[in-house]
């Protein structure tokens, strides 16, 4: 059995993701404001000069309205808080190109406590205690009253499989993804004319593994890729009898066995947390 | 009677008077007369079953040598083909109607306990990536409702397949049928009762469509996609049935793999879309371990790992054994989140959630799905 904790980035990704899911038994609050496209990790251009990424952009044509949010599990740095303030309603329109809309639009942050400044004069929602509190004000008002009081989300159950895994995350958090993909590859029989080394250069193969991958910067492709490929090459390919296995999987009308997942489990049992610094899968 | 040659069809309306001459003559029977059956009396009813295709495979290559052997045949008409199997040394020819590339109908009077037999040997060869159409007790409840169609009885068919004590499955199974208009009306009132709400799970619908006096027909609808003559006579009607329910069916799919997850890349700017979908149970999961390890079992057809977030949130990194797509679940202990990626096939959804209603609680339901 594999005990799992997510980096708090990853949560927090997870967590501004779901607030417009539409499940009542997640953490979404703003269905009725119908955000309805997410833009992922997307640049922009202010006149000022300056380049602001937030990681999520929602977009409301109901309210005509851009949410952009910016996942802060360390601390906040206000530099980027004073980028994001030079940002302009055009400067907005004319990187998104969000047809016939002329939003406005509220820059926000989502963090954990122990990171929240009194200094930072945005709108904060801060997950903590099963609950979201916000700090300072929305500039929308049905926004504002969302959050107007702390939500409880005692009885909801956190979505926490949108982004399941960043470079940060544990070596058994990503092994288990590699698993699954490694697993799902060979029952679909697509490593017939491929080496198993190639798989990991395979942007498709990829993508099974992280829903986001595509959007990634090719630094951080480069990141996750070589991460990735030390994983299982030191736990999994070096595992005789997974490869076994793996093999006859590929090779026809072949059964996973419980045997195959004890194996599995045993690898993860047994793989040291974060034995792979950054420094490690960078070089 | 399994063995006879069907006709080698050149046109539509010799293929619908085909499959008339599988429906055996009910009508004679109510008055006493001839009523087709096997040597051991048992009637060979005209059976359509709907699988669901996500095969890429050539099917002029589809050629098994296996305990069964099997061979496509042609017709004169494009899409309807004759399977020729050869089972246990006896000879039987199945219809396959492939008008609809990812809904194969299969049609064919075979005794229903062979049939039966070679369709899960298909459904198991996993080259071929076929699945059984899985309809929730709601769904079928509507199609018993639809225009046109009378709810004539149902079928009840509960085993409680989460119980710790594997020897003790019989104490967690409810089974019953019920004839009649009022069928619905009496289940109604034993889903009062506490003891049963739990285990009220349709495995059948008896539905009748036509004119009820002269040319009509009655059919078994499975919740896994099998139409079953039971009495009438009209071809036409068992067909319409059939179509209703396939649409029904496609529609619901759809609606499944509108809502997958993933990017989608326009204007230079990546979007996230898609959503995950939440099932929820009314009865509360005692062993998060157990359950887990039933889940992820061949009667749903899943693998997965699964990993601990605390003592009630279990996240699991699956595989549909279907067609091999990878997908995420998360589990608390009265709800099961399914996370589905683009390109993955939506029926995995409809297989979780009739396989819990049918073996863990018939509440099992998804709101936003409308099941």
């Amino acid at each position: 059995m594999v005990t799992k904790k997510l980096h708090p980035h990853t949560l927090l990704i997870n967590y501004a993701i779901d607030l417009c899911s539409g499940n009542k038994k997640s953490y979404s609050q703003l269905d009725d404001l119908d955000y309805t496209v997410q833009i992922i990790e997307h640049e922009i251009n202010t006149s000022k000069g300056f380049n602001v990424k937030p990681d999520i952009i929602k977009v409301s044509k109901k309210c005509n309205h851009v949410l952009l949010i910016e996942c802060k599990s360390g601390t906040i740095n206000e530099d980027q808080i004073s980028r994001y303030k030079t940002m302009t309603e055009n400067d907005l329109n004319s990187s998104l190109q969000l047809n016939n809309m002329q939003p406005k639009f509220d820059f926000c942050i989502v963090a954990v406590s122990n990171t929240v400044s009194s200094n930072i004069d945005l709108p904060i929602l801060v997950y903590s205690n099963n609950s979201i509190h916000k700090i300072n004000c929305f500039k929308l008002s049905p926004l504002e009253q969302i959050f107007e009081h702390d939500i409880d989300l005692s009885q909801r159950i956190p979505s926490l499989s949108y982004y399941p895994f960043s470079v940060n995350d544990d070596n058994k958090i990503i092994l288990t993804k590699v698993l699954q993909g490694m697993i799902s590859y060979y029952l679909k029989k697509r490593l017939r004319n491929t080496s198993l080394d190639s798989v990991f250069n395979d942007d498709d193969f990829l993508s099974t593994l992280h829903p986001f991958w595509k959007s990634f910067s090719d630094r951080h492709k480069k990141e996750l890729k070589s991460r990735i490929k030390n994983l299982f090459r030191t736990f999994v390919k070096s595992n005789s009898d997974i490869e076994v296995y793996l093999k006859k999987l590929n090779s026809g009308n072949y059964k996973l066995t419980s045997k195959f997942t004890e194996k599995c489990y045993e690898i993860l049992d047994n793989i040291p947390s974060n034995t792979l610094t950054l420094d490690d899968h960078l070089h | 009677m399994n063995s006879n040659r069907l006709p080698r069809v050149d046109s539509m309306a010799k293929f619908n008077e085909a499959l008339q001459d599988l429906i055996p003559l009910e009508s004679k029977n109510l008055e006493g007369n001839y009523l087709r059956t096997d040597k051991r009396h048992r009637r060979t009813q005209l059976k359509t079953y709907i699988i669901e295709s996500n095969s890429k495979l050539n099917l002029s290559e589809f050629l098994i040598y296996d305990s069964i052997q099997c061979e496509i045949q042609s017709t004169n008409i494009d899409k309807i083909k004759i399977l020729k199997i050869i089972k246990d040394q006896i000879p039987y020819e199945i219809y396959l109607d492939l008008t609809n590339d990812r809904f194969w109908k299969l049609h064919s009077n075979i005794l229903a306990e062979e049939l039966d037999k070679i369709l899960n040997y298909f459904i198991n060869y996993s080259e071929l990536e076929l699945d059984h159409l899985w309809y929730p007790s709601i769904m079928l409840y509507e199609l018993s409702q639809a225009s046109g169609n009378i709810n004539n009885g149902l079928k009840v068919d509960y085993a409680d397949y989460f119980l710790k004590d594997t020897l003790n499955y019989d104490l967690g199974e409810l089974k019953f049928k019920v004839s009649g208009r009022s069928s619905l009306k009496a289940i109604d009132t034993l889903k009062q009762e506490k003891d049963f709400e739990s285990s009220l799970a349709y495995s059948r619908m008896v539905i009748k469509r036509g004119n009820t006096r002269r040319k009509y027909i009655q059919d078994d609808i499975t919740f896994h996609g099998g139409f079953i003559v039971k009495n009438g006579s009209s071809i036409e009607d068992h067909l319409a049935l059939v179509d209703l329910a396939e649409t029904t069916y496609a529609t619901k799919i759809n609606e499944i793999e509108q809502a997958r997850i993933g990017l989608s890349y326009a204007e230079k700017m990546h979007s996230f879309e898609g959503r995950s979908f939440d099932i929820e149970f009314k009865r509360n999961i005692e062993d998060m371990d157990l359950f887990v390890s039933r889940l992820l079992s061949s009667r749903f057809r899943l693998w997965g790992l699964k990993s601990v977030i605390h003592d009630n949130l279990y996240q699991i990194s699956a595989v549909d054994l279907h067609t091999g797509d990878p997908f995420d679940l998360e589990l608390s202990n009265n709800l099961l989140r399914v996370y589905l990626p683009k390109g993955s096939c939506g029926n995995v959804v409809l297989r979780l959630i009739v396989n819990l209603q049918h073996n863990f609680d018939s509440n099992t339901k998804c709101e936003f799905l409308g099941i």
